[in-house]
């Protein structure tokens, strides 16, 4: 691990403050991704910002009848919370689905969403990988790619999106809240917060440098049938080969996101308007474009099974 | 590892470990002369001030030959990253009374016009601060440029509280095994894979190993040490050993932490992946118990004998009438 120095923030602006006046400095909240790449030296800050204090940990009810999720909020905590088990229990499934009890419990809402990519060509600091360092080139394409992107990925990047909450986040229309060095404050719905990875696969979310996520809100509950369908390879604790987070109302409309992917979670509201003529249709919609390598076009077979098991599951329990 | 009056001790050198019970407050010797002769005293501002933070000022010493007062013993040490503002030199001869220096002083100093060169000098603390010194091995692989910022922390380990200063890289692992003594908790991994590393943090189990050590201030930790020792173990490590929950024993302490850890989660009504009703009292199964372990890996294959172990303590802890 490369050297650093430390400080423990007072508040949300003087931490993103903190941040902008130090080129090198990172924030830390639960840490369990950044200082496993620290070890690696893919992430070497000279400065650590500990944002633990700021007090961003209570889940509050919003004015419009949503609830607003502090940054610092644990995934135990948020998956266990009694309003998200009975309005969003979808995001409650998805956190449930990632990592294990240890690591549920130190990593934030925050850190779940900005979490790196779990692609070995990105870990492996004698491969080339663009977005480890840009301009190296991809050891994934053309290398060991099950695991990789079938959408939206580019001739720089194929890596996918490792988080189980985001692609609840995102079927839920979450907006990411956020605060400036300068107070400023700004609301990115989270559909306009992850990148795909283009020419420039080293930057993954539209926030600014030193800009601080405070709170994740969401919107009033839709209601419905949640679904949270991960495909691994063990039955607990790995990353997903894919999956599927569905919300289904009576009528049988609803919507979809997927993880494991895309760079981003994955969903596309058009799709969702196939929704009653079954999984091949949206299926067909969701994944148009799609581009496999030689290892993972089994991924676009597995997510309109998985997809249609969700959609029969959802009809079961209605009835 | 220091002692109270913070005298520097090597953490893994047993015969100085052993000085910590003595309350002679002379530990360490070391001979100036050849800690002057290598240019081995390196200053190092940790960081630029542009946070608006002022960074301690440390100094490092390098190299030194540490002899205790009898002249027995003697060994190379390797770094000792030492604040600016806590450290003292005690330079004791055998022919005038003590005389300090701060390590600045002595970095300042030509070795020529130091008087004290060439006597032995006793390396201490003040008595607020502990000092530290790196473990040989990463000490010999970590240049000069590389050596990182130092923190002064209280860390509360099973009840009682040790001051130390450590590296802002040290996890909180490394803290509890290397400077600590508590090597009941294991390194496996160090990436938070396997669990051997998981204590109780505030009551709640983490992965050690992807903690800073300096991120704990103020929190009550504990360590397998704090659950049972031999003569009185705690009811899950008492299971554990009835029900053979283990081959090798290295994961165990960690399964164990865990373990204790679960039964509380499930108490408290946190559902988890396989529950199939999230707003219901969890079940006390076998699969509630597997998933909720996964984060601890077992080499040996005893899972299913750690899962009798878990279930045991849950019948007999109040947790029996559960569905």
């Amino acid at each position: 691990m490369k050297a650093f120095t430390y400080e423990r923030a007072q508040s949300p602006a003087q931490a993103a403050a903190a941040i902008e006046h130090h080129p090198d400095a990172k924030f830390i909240a639960g840490g369990t991704n950044l200082l496993d790449l620290m070890k690696l030296e893919i992430e070497a800050p000279a400065h650590l910002v500990d944002v633990n204090a700021l007090g961003l940990d209570k889940i509050e009810q919003t004015p419009e009848g949503g609830l607003r999720i502090g940054a610092l909020v644990r995934n135990t905590d948020l998956a266990a919370d009694q309003q998200v088990r009975r309005d969003y229990s979808l995001l409650s499934r998805a956190l449930l689905a990632g990592a294990s009890g240890q690591l549920r419990n130190k990593a934030t809402t925050a850190g779940n969403l900005l979490q790196r990519t779990r692609c070995p060509y990105f870990y492996d600091t004698n491969q080339p990988c663009n977005k480890r360092r840009p301009g190296t080139g991809c050891g994934a394409i053309g290398g060991f790619s099950r695991l990789h992107a079938v959408i939206g990925a580019s001739d720089a990047c194929i890596a996918t999106h490792p988080s189980d909450m985001a692609v609840a986040m995102r079927a839920l229309d979450a907006t990411v809240e956020t605060v400036k060095a300068d107070g400023a404050t700004r609301r990115i719905p989270i559909a306009d917060f992850y990148r795909l990875p283009g020419d420039t696969p080293q930057r993954e979310t539209t926030l600014q440098r030193g800009e601080l996520i405070t709170a994740v809100t969401l919107p009033v509950p839709i209601g419905g049938t949640h679904i949270y369908h991960k495909v691994r390879d063990r039955a607990s604790y790995a990353f997903a080969l894919i999956s599927v987070g569905a919300i289904v109302q009576p009528d049988g409309n609803g919507r979809v996101a997927l993880g494991g992917v895309a760079h981003m979670p994955w969903r596309v509201e058009e799709a969702e308007r196939e929704m009653l003529r079954g999984a091949k249709a949206v299926t067909a919609r969701l994944l148009r474009g799609a581009k496999t390598t030689h290892e993972n076009a089994f991924k676009l077979t597995l997510v309109e099974r998985t997809l249609g098991s969700v959609l029969a599951q959802a009809r079961s329990m209605k009835s | 590892m220091t002692d109270a009056n913070g005298i520097l001790t090597h953490p893994e050198n047993q015969a100085i470990s052993r000085q910590d019970e003595d309350t002679a407050p002379i530990v360490l010797a070391a001979s100036l002369s050849h800690l002057l002769k290598h240019n081995s005293i390196l200053s190092k501002e940790s960081s630029e001030d542009q946070t608006g933070m002022r960074p301690p000022r440390v100094f490092y010493v390098q190299e030194f030959v540490v002899t205790d007062l009898d002249g027995q013993r003697s060994f190379e040490s390797g770094f000792s990253a030492v604040p600016e503002e806590h450290k003292v030199l005690t330079v004791l001869s055998h022919s005038s009374p003590q005389q300090q220096l701060t390590i600045g002083d002595a970095y300042m100093n030509s070795p020529d016009s130091l008087e004290f060169s060439r006597r032995e000098f006793l390396l201490t603390g003040s008595a607020a601060a502990a000092a530290s010194v790196m473990p040989l091995g990463a000490a010999a692989q970590t240049p000069a440029a590389e050596l990182g910022a130092v923190a002064t922390l209280t860390l509360k380990v099973n009840g009682q509280s040790h001051d130390l200063q450590v590296d802002t890289r040290t996890t909180l692992l490394d803290a509890l095994r290397e400077r600590l003594h508590f090597t009941g908790t294991k390194k496996g991994c160090d990436q938070g894979q396997c669990g051997a590393c998981t204590v109780l943090v505030n009551g709640r189990r983490i992965n050690s190993c992807l903690t800073l050590a300096i991120m704990h201030e103020g929190d009550s930790i504990t360590t397998i040490e704090g659950l049972g020792t031999p003569e009185r173990m705690h009811v899950m490590q008492a299971a554990f050993v009835k029900h053979d929950g283990y081959q090798c024993g290295y994961c165990t302490p960690g399964q164990i932490c865990s373990a204790v850890a679960v039964l509380g989660e499930i108490k408290e009504g946190i559902p988890s992946h396989v529950s199939e009703n999230l707003t219901a009292q969890p079940m006390l199964s076998a699969s509630e118990l597997r998933e909720r372990m996964s984060g601890n890996i077992c080499r040996c294959g005893a899972y299913s004998n750690i899962i009798d172990a878990i279930t045991e303590v849950a019948g007999t802890s109040g947790m029996k009438g559960m569905p």
